[in-house]
């Protein structure tokens, strides 16, 4: 396999709310044009540390971070300017939120904010981001109706569209598929796996068929610690960790 | 610090990082400390305000205290040598009769509503109290002064009815719906799934306080009057003070249907003045050290409404629900649903009778030329410069307050915590604020913008002082619907780099705007009905077209009281009346249905 360049990389990290840590001394190298998925019982971290790579923990008071996170070579938590950090790296969240506005302008939202102004460019840039997420034959016709007049699958197909319209590097997703069913998960499956061609995909899933089908590496969390971090493949089939393979088993979680 | 990020040459999606260089004010952090500071100044100018109304009554009010003697003015009944003490007994007794009748009326309909009526009667009743809650009490003591004070004059030796039970009834109608809307919320807590404060919840869910009840084998009326209302008595008790807090600062009920005797109102029939009523009385044409000694009296007044506010923040901490066994027994508890549906019934009835009578009674007054006819010092009065004066006032009242009491909203629910000192301190300053009586207003108004600022008794002078007023109503408004706004969204705004001030700007307000036109329509039906405050800062009698904010000029309100005050007005009293409950009306109505939307499609 050819070695692929490091998108992320995370060195010794340790998040607290208040007294309680999160994550504990986290280290891993996320390499680019990838899926990384992020597994592990409820409450283990992994979708706190998914908010670490575009700062949206910074919104919670009570939350410090030491360590290092670098993108691109750059420290992240360093004098850097925190709204282009988070154009650079999506994020797409477990619960379909869409704007309560046009489809339009859930799309136009994101370059708005950016500075886009001139029409035929925004345009250009809806029809290609909704293009990517698969849903632009479905709702060209109806971009002025309301995002919310969508179905649950669409309405996070326009999430992802939403965050490529910004044109990200790095495209976080938050149990994206948790709150679909079977045939729109399968359609959001299917997409990321076309989407990694260009982005560098980190997701956080419950779903460990999930991780298995769609995922180049795996990384395994239990209460705050990364205990296990490879191949999906190895990740799966001959775990090192005995938790690790205790979970993907079915043995608790 | 920009453009650290490598843009890649190649590959589609890097074409947008070209155009992104152009400037762009909500994301630049310029912006954001500009803006950031601009919402701190408003937040902080409620806190203001609340101080400069203390600092100028003190000041205003101190040196003529001093003059008088503290124990002369506060213990002396005397009001030739300016003490006080009838007037605040007054005022306290008056308190008391109007939460008699308030009191009762209010939270058997909040029981009604919360307990037992369902579907349309539920929501009937709920608009009856939301439009009694609007009507003026100008309106209020028009209707008591032609109706309630003529019929009780039978049983009065003199034929004169006016007199505290006249005052109690009107009071206590005035200040039963917001009795009954504050104790709504405390019993629906109990009732309804979801526990506390879980006012849009299924009735009986099994984790409420009545859900409880019943599953233990207790009959409806049982487990309400039993257990519901029991738990419910600190709400019920917040309830009953904030309401007998708005009857000791009413004026122009107890003005109109008091009488005007400095007397103690130890019999039905004997005419008394309250702390409010004497100031309005008195204040347009007193001398230096009479100015001096009523500023002090509203002070007293202001002193003993936060004090009464006070109080609930200090007793209302209720932890342990015992059951009341005598309401709980099943005959008592029978009769004490019959007695909610009954008062139920008044409630519906009073004010039926109130806009019935001023509509038909209206209506055979009524022209042309009493609404729009040009005004002649000798002819027939009419309305059209206050209708002109009414369209001004509103205007620029709003034009005051809004802004200032959005982004004081902003401030409060965007850029700081409720559990964080700063919060506190505003949010007190704001319940003092919407606390404070109207004709207190009128005296701060006429000390600071009709004096000190030099605006003389002018519609502008006018505008501030009620801009003051309903300050606390828009900010609240505002704050409860921008906090509503779901933080999922909001962090979706962030997660494309949006910065805090353009998810407020693109996102938050956008998203609030519903909620915050309901707080406008509401501080705009409050600002119609307002008479009191307006009485000594904007003028008090009925003239020519206004020729800008510098003359003076009343509203319908204030044009109302002018005509009832005028003898041989009698008819077009009417007319005015009429107009006022119709424009009023208007105001109440759209309020409800913002709140209907609201409520239907809330996000």
């Amino acid at each position: 396999m050819e070695t692929k360049n490091i998108s992320i990389k995370v060195d010794n990290l340790d998040l607290f709310y208040g007294e309680h840590q999160a994550l504990k001394s986290v280290t891993m190298d996320i390499a680019e044009k990838e899926i990384t998925a992020f597994i592990g019982p409820s409450g283990c971290g992994k979708s706190t540390f998914l908010r670490c790579f575009n700062r949206m923990n910074d919104l919670i008071e009570s939350c410090k971070i030491t360590g290092l996170i670098e993108i691109d070579g750059v420290d992240i938590y360093g004098k850097i300017d925190v709204n282009k950090l988070r154009k650079e790296v999506g994020m797409v969240f477990q619960k379909p939120n869409v704007f309560p506005m046009s489809i339009y302008d859930n799309i136009a939202f994101g370059p708005r904010t950016h500075g886009v102004k001139k029409r035929d460019y925004l345009e250009h840039i809806i029809e290609d981001s909704l293009t990517k997420a698969g849903l632009w034959e479905e709702v060209k016709d109806t971009l002025n109706k309301s995002a919310l007049m969508l179905s649950g699958g669409q309405q996070q197909r326009l999430c992802i569209a939403r965050a490529l319209a910004v044109s990200p590097k790095i495209l976080l997703m938050d149990e994206p598929t948790s709150a679909l069913d079977p045939i729109s998960t399968g359609k959001i499956e299917e997409l990321c796996d076309k989407l990694k061609e260009q982005y560098t995909i980190v997701i956080v899933t419950h779903n460990m068929q999930q991780a298995m089908r769609i995922s180049d590496k795996t990384a395994f969390f239990l209460l705050g610690e990364m205990l296990e971090f490879g191949e999906t493949s190895q990740v799966f089939s001959q775990p090192k960790n005995k938790k690790c393979e205790n979970y993907i088993t079915g043995r608790f979680g | 610090m920009g453009g650290f990020f490598r843009v890649r040459a190649s590959g589609s999606n890097s074409v947008l990082c070209e155009r992104v260089g152009s400037f762009s004010f909500l994301q630049s952090w310029v912006g954001g400390v500009v803006f950031r500071v601009v919402f701190l100044v408003c937040a902080l100018f409620a806190g203001v305000a609340v101080v400069s109304i203390f600092v100028f009554l003190v000041v205003g009010g101190g040196q003529a205290v001093g003059e008088i003697g503290v124990l002369q003015f506060l213990f002396s009944s005397e009001w030739g040598s300016y003490g006080i003490f009838n007037f605040v007994l007054a005022s306290v007794i008056s308190a008391v009769g109007a939460l008699v009748v308030g009191g009762v009326l209010g939270v058997f309909v909040a029981v009604y509503i919360c307990c037992f009526a369902s579907g349309r009667v539920r929501a009937i009743l709920n608009v009856c109290v939301n439009v009694l809650a609007c009507m003026p009490s100008i309106v209020l003591a028009f209707f008591g002064v032609r109706v309630v004070v003529s019929a009780l004059g039978v049983f009065s030796v003199t034929g004169d009815g006016s007199g505290i039970v006249a005052v109690s009834i009107m009071l206590g109608i005035m200040i039963a719906p917001t009795v009954a809307v504050l104790s709504k919320i405390a019993i629906a807590g109990k009732m309804n799934a979801g526990g506390s404060g879980g006012v849009g919840g299924a009735r009986g869910g099994s984790d409420s306080t009545y859900g409880t009840a019943r599953a233990l084998g207790l009959s409806s009326e049982q487990a309400v009057f039993g257990v519901v209302l029991p738990a419910s008595k600190s709400g019920i008790f917040t309830a009953l003070t904030l309401g007998a807090g708005r009857a000791v600062g009413e004026t122009i009920i107890v003005l109109l249907l008091g009488g005007g005797n400095t007397n103690i109102p130890y019999a039905p029939f004997i005419p008394f003045r309250t702390l409010s009523s004497n100031i309005a009385l008195e204040m347009s044409y007193a001398s230096a050290l009479q100015q001096g000694a009523l500023i002090a009296s509203g002070l007293v007044l202001l002193i003993i409404v936060v004090a009464l506010a006070a109080s609930i923040w200090l007793f209302s901490t209720q932890k342990t629900i015992s059951p009341n066994h005598i309401l709980g027994r099943a005959s008592i508890a029978k009769i004490c649903k019959r007695l909610s549906q009954t008062i139920s019934l008044v409630l519906v009835t009073a004010l039926t009778a109130i806009v019935g009578y001023i509509f038909l009674q209206g209506a055979s007054h009524i022209s042309i030329n009493l609404i729009f006819g040009s005004f002649q010092f000798s002819g027939a009065p009419t309305l059209l410069s206050s209708l002109v004066t009414t369209l001004m006032f509103v205007g620029l009242t709003l034009l005051l307050v809004v802004p200032i009491g959005v982004m004081a909203a902003i401030y409060l629910s965007e850029y700081s915590r409720p559990d964080s000192p700063f919060y506190k301190l505003i949010d007190g300053c704001l319940s003092v604020l919407s606390s404070i009586p109207s004709v207190v207003f009128g005296l701060f108004g006429l000390v600071f913008f009709v004096g000190f600022l030099g605006f003389g008794v002018s519609i502008l002078a006018g505008c501030f002082t009620v801009a003051l007023m309903v300050l606390p109503i828009v900010v609240k408004a505002s704050g409860d619907s921008i906090s509503n706004v779901s933080a999922e969204v909001k962090s979706a705004a962030y997660a494309l780099g949006c910065s805090k001030l353009g998810v407020i700007v693109k996102v938050v307000l956008p998203l609030a705007l519903v909620g915050i036109l309901a707080g406008i329509v509401l501080a705009i039906s409050r600002k119609l009905s307002e008479s009191a405050a307006l009485l000594f800062t904007m003028g008090a009698s009925l003239g020519s077209l206004p020729t800008g904010y510098s003359s003076s000029g009343t509203t319908l309100s204030v044009a109302l009281f002018a005509l009832m005050r005028e003898g041989g007005s009698a008819g077009y009293a009417y007319g005015a009346a009429l107009v006022l409950v119709s424009v009023v009306l208007v105001f109440c109505l759209a309020y409800e249905l913002l709140q209907y939307r609201l409520n239907r499609f809330a996000i």
